[in-house]
């Protein structure tokens, strides 16, 4: 059996545990989110990013490396109930150009870090073909980012990351994806 | 490019995820670049200080998109997590319970709540270094790398 241990923050290794809310302390202004409703996040590897989605509200704090959000305002649920992240034109499209297949080692990459982020902004936003443009941000070590319930969001990681993410599921939450 | 040819690519990139940590040579800490105007916000970016409870509830909470600059800046994990205890001490944890999203696969961040049997049955385990050097260096697409805060009992 599996347990969500969303109020105590840990995860068990071989020798211990670690909990992520021993290096965290939640700013006075989500004091008041209901424990029972909160999921975390924990760390997400450098030059890394997660395309557009949504979910409840959260708020992210940063510790370690600096991390560029795009965000778009919840628009009429019938404007995009029909789009799944995964079949959006612009991640096919960088996926299938950005990527290198080095036949001698198997490995996979994108031709430099730089080239990577720059298929993942120039891949995947043009080719959401929204009426606006996202708003961004960029969230350095200590900054803290509150966004509430359904608007749309992606992130770009720069450096390794480490940073809490916490996220209250409201009763309605609006689900730009299906379940994984 | 063809689908099956997609596919092989994506089938790759999961194996690299599973590589062995021996086989890993990143071995460090890499730091964001440093650029000319980290600050730098389309939407409200306030300092702490200047943003009491009472005025982030009318004004933002379940509303409006802010940056709280410096709101965790005084976490003990500036001091107890340095960049060295992460890499050095964790990766000696075998986590559980972890996800590994890979360009569009698997975005692992709307699981159920609590999660689903189903969901965990295909997880494995992985060390924290090991997802860091896979997403850091091994595979540079979009992706991501998320630790749930779960344990097996």
């Amino acid at each position: 059996m599996f347990q969500a241990l969303t109020s105590k923050g840990t995860f068990r290794g071989y020798d211990g545990t670690f909990n992520v809310l021993n290096g965290t302390r939640t700013p006075l202004y989500f004091m008041d989110w209901v424990e029972g409703r909160i999921s975390r996040y924990f760390a997400a590897g450098r030059n890394s990013g997660l395309p557009f989605h949504a979910h409840g509200e959260f708020w992210n704090g940063l510790v370690w490396g600096r991390k560029r959000w795009f965000i778009l305002p919840p628009v009429k649920a019938e404007l995009y109930r029909h789009l799944d992240v995964r079949t959006w034109p612009g991640l096919e499209k960088i996926w299938e150009e950005a990527m290198i297949l080095d036949l001698d080692t198997n490995n996979l990459y994108a031709p430099s870090e730089a080239d990577g982020e720059e298929a993942w902004l120039k891949g995947i936003i043009p080719g959401l073909g929204l009426p606006e443009r996202p708003l961004e941000c960029l969230q350095n070590e200590g900054d803290v980012l509150y966004i509430p319930q359904g608007w749309i969001h992606g992130v770009w990681n720069y450096g390794d990351t480490v940073g809490i993410t916490t996220i209250q599921q409201g009763a309605m939450v609006h689900r730009l994806h299906r379940e994984v | 490019m063809s689908s099956w040819a997609s596919l092989v690519k994506r089938m790759l990139v999961m194996t690299l995820v599973f590589t062995p940590e021996s086989s890993m040579q990143h071995q460090h800490w890499i730091p964001p670049p440093s650029i000319s105007q980290p600050s730098r916000c389309d939407f409200a970016s306030i300092a702490m200080k200047d943003l009491s409870k009472i005025n982030f509830d009318r004004e933002y909470s379940g509303a409006k998109p802010v940056m709280i600059r410096g709101a965790a800046s005084d976490w003990p994990a500036f001091d107890i997590w340095t960049k060295e205890y992460l890499f050095e001490v964790l990766k000696a944890y075998r986590l559980v319970d972890a996800r590994v999203a890979v360009g569009n696969q698997d975005l692992g961040l709307e699981s159920a709540f609590p999660p689903n049997r189903s969901n965990l049955k295909s997880r494995s385990h992985f060390h924290l270094s090991q997802m860091l050097l896979a997403a850091g260096r091994t595979i540079m697409a979009p992706r991501l790398v998320i630790i749930r805060t779960c344990f097996r009992h």
